[in-house]
C-alpha cells in the first residue's frame, strides 16, 4: 500500500514536472502572419491610442475609426505586426503617409504605414541625449515634433527617421502646440508633485527655424496643453488637483494670460477651442466651444458619455472624438476598456466604439503639407 | 542518558522561548545549577503529538530539518511550502517577497523574529527576502490566533502571524566555543559566506553570526513579444548584502537575561519590470536596519511567570533613480523608521490546565523622510495593547481565549494627524481530541482583528487620506487533524484538513479623487471560502533509511464582494491562485540524500475584474537536492546541491517579472 502511494507521488510529480515544460517557448519563434484588411485608399481616419495598463498586463495599441465605413479596428499594430506597440503607447501624429507613435514606457517612436499599418522603423530613445520619454507630437514641414518628459523638444526628420535636432526646455513638457511658425511647450513640472509642481509656470516659445527656444511665458500653475485658434494660442493649466483649479487661458500677444473657462481637455479646430470640463463625481460634465475669432464662449450639447478622457475635433472631416472609461470598482475604471464615441461637430451622435483601456491620445489623419 | 538529554532540552529549549505555556512542566531544569544535575531516568512511553495535530488553531512549521532534508532553497521556497501562503516574488535574490495567507493580503501578516514583532509602519508590509535560512531554527504560521498564550499582545494584533526563529544562542549542554562555517555559491554570480560562532560557559552563552551575500542576478529569462521569443537577461539586478547578529544570555536562578544586535544593509540594483525595448534601468535601492533588544524571562514563582522585552529598532529605506523627468534629473526618497518597543507579560498557572496570561505592549513609530512637502509632515503613532487570554484543557478538550484591546494614538509633528482608533477584539480556539485511542482531532476557530492604516495609506502625497477607517477581518476555521506512529515502517503520519471563512470588510484601496489624482479609502469587501490540507509522513525503511514525504493543497475561493454593481462583483481577487500545493520526497540513506519537490501554483489575475489579458499561467517548480554529511573526529562536514527549477519552466508571479528558470547551487558547512 505504501509502495503504490509512493509510486503514484513520484508520478505526480513527474506529471507535474512534464506539464510545466509543455508550453515553454522557442526562442525565434515566429507564427506565420494573420491576414489583416489592409486600408488601399486614404479614407479619412481617427485613430485612439490607448495605453493599456502595462503592469497589469493590459498591452495598449493602436485603433483606428474609419470615419466613412464607420468601423473601428482595434489593435491594428500588433495585429499586423505580430509584436506590441511597446508599454505605454502615449501620443501620435498621423502625417502624410505615416503615423508616428511614441511610447512613454519603451521609450521608443515607432514609424507606420498609415495604409497597411506595418512598422517601417523603430527609433529607441533609450540613452539619449537629445530628450526621453515622448509625451506628444505635432508635424510640420517635414519634421515632426516631440516633447519629450525629461526636458526637451526633439524633431525627427521624416525622411531620414532621426532625430536631427532638440532643445531643451522647462520641466516636464506636455502637450505642444504650432502656432506661426513657433512651437508653444507648456512645462509642467508635473514630476514635482511633491512641491505641488512649484516650477510649473512657463510656456516656452520654441521657433521653428532657427530651432531654439525664442522666449519663456508665465503662465498659472501646472500648463499642460497648448493649442492654437485664430490668432492665439490657449492653454490647459490644471493647477494642483485640489484647491488651484484646472482652467483654460488665452495667451495674449504681450505674454499675459486671460482666463476662459474652467476644464480639464481642449482641443483646437480652425478658429474653435473645444473645452471639457469633466467631473468624475457624477455631477455632471459641461462642453464649451470657445470661438477664438469672436471670443466667444458657448457650449456643446453633447450626450452619452460618462467620464471622458480624451476628446479631438476635426472639421474637415466633420467630427468630434470623445473617449470614456466605463464604471469600474466605484470609479471610472482604469484597467477596463474604455469606450469611444463618434459625433458630427454639430453634436449629431453617429456611433459607439469599445475600445481598449486607457485611451491616451486622439488624432486625424493629416496630409502633408 | 541521551534520552535525557533530549527530554531537558526540549525542556529546557520550552522554558527559555517563553512562548510556551507548559513552563511547570520544566521546573525541575530550569533552575540549572552551576554544576552539572544528573537528572533520573526516565522512559519514553508514547510520541508526543506534534502541535500542528494538537493546536487548537491552524499551524504549519518548517524547521531546520526539513529545510535540510527537503531542499528547501531559499526563503521563499519555504513560504510556498506552506498551504494557503501566496507570495509576491519579484524575482531573484534581490526581489522583495512580501506574504500574504489565505486571501487576506501582506499587511495581515504579522512577522515575528525570535519572539519579537518587526513592522513597518510606513507600508505595513515585511519584505522576507533579508531573512535567509543560514541560521533559521524554524518558521512557523498561525493562521489565526497563537496557539501560546504566553507572548507579547502584538504577536497576537495581526490576522497571521509568521514566527521566524533563529538558532540565536547555543545550547546549556554544549558548552566551549563552537564554530560553523558555510559557503555557497550558485548560478547567476551567487555568493553567501556564512559564519557563526558560539560560546556557552556556566550562566553566559555568547553567539555572533556574520552572513553576506553577492549576487549579479543576471538571470536569463524568455520574453514573449506577440509571437516572437527572444532571450534577455535581467540587467541591473546585483546585490550586495550583509547582515551580522551578535547574542548573549545570562542566567541567573531560574530566571535569565538575554539580548541581541542586528544590523542589515541591502544595498541593490532593480531591474524592474520587464518593458518591451528597454533593458536599461537605474534603479537602486538601500535597505539599512539596525535593532537591539533586551529580554528578561523568568519565573516568579511556582505559578507566576514573566517576560519583558524593550526594543529600540532603526530602519531606513532609501529609492533612487536617474532621469531627466525628474526634477533635478534624479528622484531620491529617503524614508527613516523609527521604533521603540516595550512589552511585559504575566502568565499565571493557578491549576494544571488552566493558564492565565496577561500581555502589556506600549510601542512608538515614526517616518521622517526627504520628501519637501508632506513628507515632512513627521507622521508618528503610539500604540498601546493589551490581551487577556486564558488556555484550558481538561481531558481531550482544549480551549483558548483571548481578548486584545488596541489603541492607536497617531500624531503629526507638522500637520493634521490621521484619526485614533481604539477596538476590542475577541478570539475563540477550540480543540478536541475524539477518541482517546485514536489521536484525531476537531478543532475550531473564530479571530475578529484588524489592522490601521499604514503611514503611506495615511499621510502619502496627493494620495493619503486622513480619515481612514481601520480595515478588519473576521477569520472562521473548521479542522480536522490526525496523526499516526507505528514502529514498524510508516513511523509517522500527520495530516490535517481546514476549511475557513474570512471577511474583509473596510478594505482600504486607491480610488480616484478626481480625474488625476487618487486617493486611499474604505470601500472593499472581500469573502474568502478556503481549504487547506497538509500531510506528511516518514516510512522507515531500514534502520538507516527513511522515506519522507510531504504535501500541502490549498483551495482559496477569495472574492471582491463590495457592491453587486460594481464590475468585480464577485470576482477572484487579484493574485489570489484558487488552487496551489507543494509536495516532497525525500530519501534519507548514508550514501546521498536525495529530494525531489515541487511547488504548484493554478492560473490569477493581476486585477480584480478577471480579464483574460490580466491572466497569469499558472506553473509548477520542480528542484532537486542531493546531500551527504561527513563527520571527523569533532568537526562534521556537510556538502549540499540544489538545482532548482530543473525544467526550466519560465513563470512570473508578479506580472512583467519572470522568475529565474534552472539554476543550481552548492554549499560546504564546517562544523567544529
Amino acid at each position: 500500500m505504501i509502495k503504490k502511494f509512493l509510486v503514484c507521488s513520484v508520478a505526480a510529480i513527474t506529471f507535474g514536472a512534464f506539464v510545466s515544460c509543455d508550453d515553454n517557448e522557442k526562442e525565434g519563434d515566429k507564427i506565420e502572419k494573420d491576414v489583416f484588411p489592409v486600408i488601399s485608399k486614404a479614407n479619412p481616419e481617427a485613430y485612439i491610442l490607448t495605453q493599456g495598463n502595462y503592469y497589469s498586463k493590459i498591452e495598449g495599441g493602436l485603433n483606428v475609426v474609419d470615419l466613412t465605413e464607420s468601423t473601428l479596428m482595434s489593435k491594428v499594430f500588433s495585429t499586423v505586426n505580430r509584436r506590441s506597440l511597446g508599454a505605454t503607447p502615449q501620443c501620435g501624429v498621423a502625417y502624410g503617409g505615416k503615423i508616428y507613435i511614441g511610447m512613454y514606457e519603451s521609450n521608443t517612436i515607432e514609424v507606420v504605414d498609415r495604409y497597411t499599418f506595418e512598422s517601417v522603423a523603430q527609433i529607441s530613445l533609450a540613452g539619449s541625449t537629445e530628450g526621453q520619454q515622448p509625451r506628444y507630437m505635432v508635424a510640420q514641414g517635414g519634421k515632426v515634433y516631440v516633447s519629450m518628459f525629461d526636458g526637451y523638444v526633439a524633431r525627427l526628420d521624416t525622411l531620414t527617421r532621426r532625430i536631427d535636432a532638440s532643445v531643451k526646455v522647462g520641466p516636464n513638457p506636455e502637450k505642444i502646440c504650432i502656432h506661426k511658425g513657433k512651437i508653444y511647450v507648456p512645462n509642467s513640472d508635473g514630476m514635482n508633485y511633491e512641491n505641488d509642481y512649484k516650477n510649473g509656470t512657463t510656456v516656452s516659445v520654441v521657433s521653428l527655424s532657427p530651432f531654439a527656444v525664442e522666449k519663456t511665458l508665465t503662465v498659472p500653475l501646472n500648463p499642460g496643453n497648448c493649442v492654437s485658434a485664430g490668432n492665439n494660442v490657449f492653454v490647459l493649466c490644471k493647477g494642483n488637483y485640489k484647491e488651484i483649479p484646472s482652467k483654460v487661458y488665452r495667451i495674449e500677444e504681450d505674454g499675459n494670460t486671460t482666463e476662459i473657462a474652467s476644464g480639464n481637455m481642449i482641443t483646437a479646430d480652425g478658429d474653435k477651442v473645444y473645452i471639457v470640463d469633466a467631473h468624475w463625481d457624477g455631477s455632471g460634465n459641461i462642453y464649451h466651444v470657445y470661438d477664438a475669432t469672436a471670443h466667444r464662449l458657448g457650449t456643446l450639447d453633447v450626450r452619452g458619455v460618462d467620464y471622458p478622457n480624451g476628446i479631438a475635433v476635426s472639421s474637415q472631416y466633420d467630427r468630434i472624438i470623445i473617449s470614456s472609461n466605463v464604471w469600474g470598482d466605484g470609479m471610472p475604471a482604469y484597467d477596463l476598456p474604455g469606450y469611444i464615441m463618434e459625433y458630427k461637430t454639430d453634436c449629431t451622435f453617429i456611433k459607439r466604439y469599445e475600445s481598449g483601456v486607457g485611451e491616451a491620445s486622439i488624432f486625424f489623419s493629416v496630409p502633408l503639407d | 542518558m541521551r534520552k535525557q538529554a533530549i527530554i531537558a532540552s526540549i525542556c529546557f529549549a520550552t522554558i527559555t522561548s517563553a512562548h510556551n505555556t507548559e513552563v511547570s512542566f520544566c521546573s525541575e531544569v530550569s533552575e540549572r545549577p552551576d554544576s552539572l544535575t544528573v537528572l533520573q531516568e526516565v522512559e519514553v512511553t508514547e510520541r508526543k503529538e506534534s502541535k500542528s495535530v494538537t493546536s487548537a488553531v491552524p499551524f504549519q512549521k518548517i524547521d531546520a530539518e526539513r529545510i535540510k532534508h527537503e531542499g528547501v532553497t531559499d526563503i521563499s521556497d519555504a513560504m510556498r511550502r506552506l498551504a494557503g501562503v501566496n507570495i509576491r516574488d519579484y524575482g531573484g535574490a534581490g526581489g522583495m517577497k512580501t506574504v500574504s495567507v489565505r486571501g487576506l493580503g501582506a499587511s495581515h501578516t504579522g512577522v515575528v523574529y525570535d519572539g519579537v514583532s518587526l513592522s513597518d509602519s510606513q507600508t505595513g508590509e515585511i519584505d522576507l527576502s533579508r531573512y535567509t535560512l543560514d541560521n533559521l531554527r524554524s518558521i512557523s504560521l498561525y493562521s489565526g490566533e497563537n496557539d501560546d498564550i504566553f507572548i507579547p499582545a502584538r504577536a497576537a494584533s495581526s490576522s497571521v502571524s509568521l514566527f521566524i526563529n533563529t538558532f540565536d544562542l547555543p545550547s546549556v549542554f554544549n558548552e566551549g566555543l563552537h564554530t560553523t562555517f558555510r559557503m555557497k555559491t550558485g548560478s547567476f554570480g551567487y555568493y553567501n559566506p556564512f559564519l557563526r560562532c558560539d560560546y556557552n560557559k556556566d550562566r553566559l552563552a555568547l553567539s555572533f553570526n556574520a552572513e553576506y551575500i553577492h549576487t549579479r542576478n543576471n538571470y536569463p529569462f524568455k520574453l514573449r513579444n506577440g509571437d516572437y521569443v527572444t532571450t534577455e537577461r535581467r540587467e541591473n539586478s546585483m546585490m550586495n548584502s550583509w547582515k551580522c547578529e551578535s547574542n548573549i544570555r545570562y542566567r541567573f536562578g531560574s530566571s535569565s537575561i538575554s539580548g541581541k544586535l542586528y544590523y542589515y544593509d541591502n544595498s541593490r540594483c532593480l531591474p524592474g519590470p520587464v518593458i518591451y525595448y528597454v533593458t536599461e534601468s537605474q534603479e537602486h535601492l538601500r535597505d539599512r536596519n539596525f535593532f537591539g533588544q533586551l529580554n528578561y524571562k523568568g519565573r516568579l514563582s511556582d505559578k507566576i511567570s514573566l517576560s519583558a522585552i524593550t526594543k529600540f529598532n532603526w530602519g531606513n529605506s532609501r529609492y533612487n533613480d536617474v532621469g531627466g523627468q525628474y526634477p533635478g534629473g534624479m528622484l531620491d526618497n529617503n524614508y527613516i523608521q523609527r521604533e521603540a518597543y516595550v512589552t511585559a507579560a504575566v502568565l499565571y498557572l493557578p491549576k494544571h490546565g488552566f493558564s492565565l496570561d496577561y500581555s502589556f505592549d506600549w510601542y512608538w513609530n515614526n517616518l521622517t523622510t526627504n520628501s519637501d512637502s508632506k513628507g515632512k509632515i513627521g507622521p508618528y503613532r503610539n500604540s498601546v495593547l493589551q490581551s487577556l487570554a486564558f488556555k484550558y484543557s481538561v481531558g481531550r478538550f482544549s480551549v483558548l481565549a483571548r481578548l486584545l484591546y488596541s489603541l492607536y494614538l497617531n500624531g503629526a509633528k507638522n500637520g493634521e494627524a490621521g484619526k485614533d482608533e481604539s477596538r476590542l477584539s475577541p478570539s475563540l480556539n477550540i480543540s478536541y481530541r475524539v477518541s482517546d485511542d485514536i489521536p484525531l482531532y476537531v478543532r475550531a476557530s473564530y479571530k475578529n482583528i484588524f489592522r490601521v492604516p499604514t503611514f503611506n495609506e495615511a499621510y502619502f502625497d496627493n494620495y493619503g487620506s486622513l480619515n481612514l477607517e481601520p480595515e478588519i477581518t473576521d477569520q472562521l476555521n473548521l479542522g480536522i487533524t490526525y496523526s499516526y506512529s507505528n514502529s514498524d515502517i510508516l513511523s509517522n503520519l500527520t495530516l490535517t484538513a481546514d476549511a475557513y471563512y474570512n471577511r474583509v470588510t473596510n478594505k482600504i484601496v486607491a480610488l480616484p479623487y478626481n480625474m488625476f489624482l487618487w486617493t486611499m479609502s474604505n470601500l472593499g469587501k472581500v469573502r474568502i471560502l478556503g481549504l487547506e490540507t497538509n500531510l506528511s509522513a516518514t516510512v522507515e525503511l531500514t534502520s538507516k533509511q527513511k522515506i519522507l514525504l510531504t504535501g500541502t493543497y490549498s483551495l482559496q475561493d477569495a472574492r471582491t464582494r463590495t457592491s453587486r454593481d460594481m464590475s468585480d462583483w464577485n470576482n477572484q481577487v487579484a493574485y489570489t491562485p484558487v488552487n496551489s500545493g507543494s509536495f516532497s520526497l525525500s530519501w534519507l540513506n548514508p550514501w546521498v540524500d536525495t529530494s525531489i519537490h515541487t511547488i504548484g501554483c493554478g492560473s490569477r489575475y493581476t486585477t480584480n475584474k478577471g480579464i483574460s489579458e490580466t491572466r497569469l499561467s499558472g506553473y509548477f517548480d520542480t528542484g532537486i537536492t542531493l546531500s551527504h554529511l561527513f563527520r571527523l573526529r569533532k568537526c562534521s562536514i556537510e556538502c549540499r546541491g540544489d538545482v532548482m527549477n530543473i525544467f526550466n519552466k519560465q513563470y512570473e508571479i508578479v506580472a512583467r517579472y519572470p522568475m529565474p528558470g534552472r539554476a543550481w547551487k552548492i554549499g560546504l558547512t564546517l562544523e567544529f
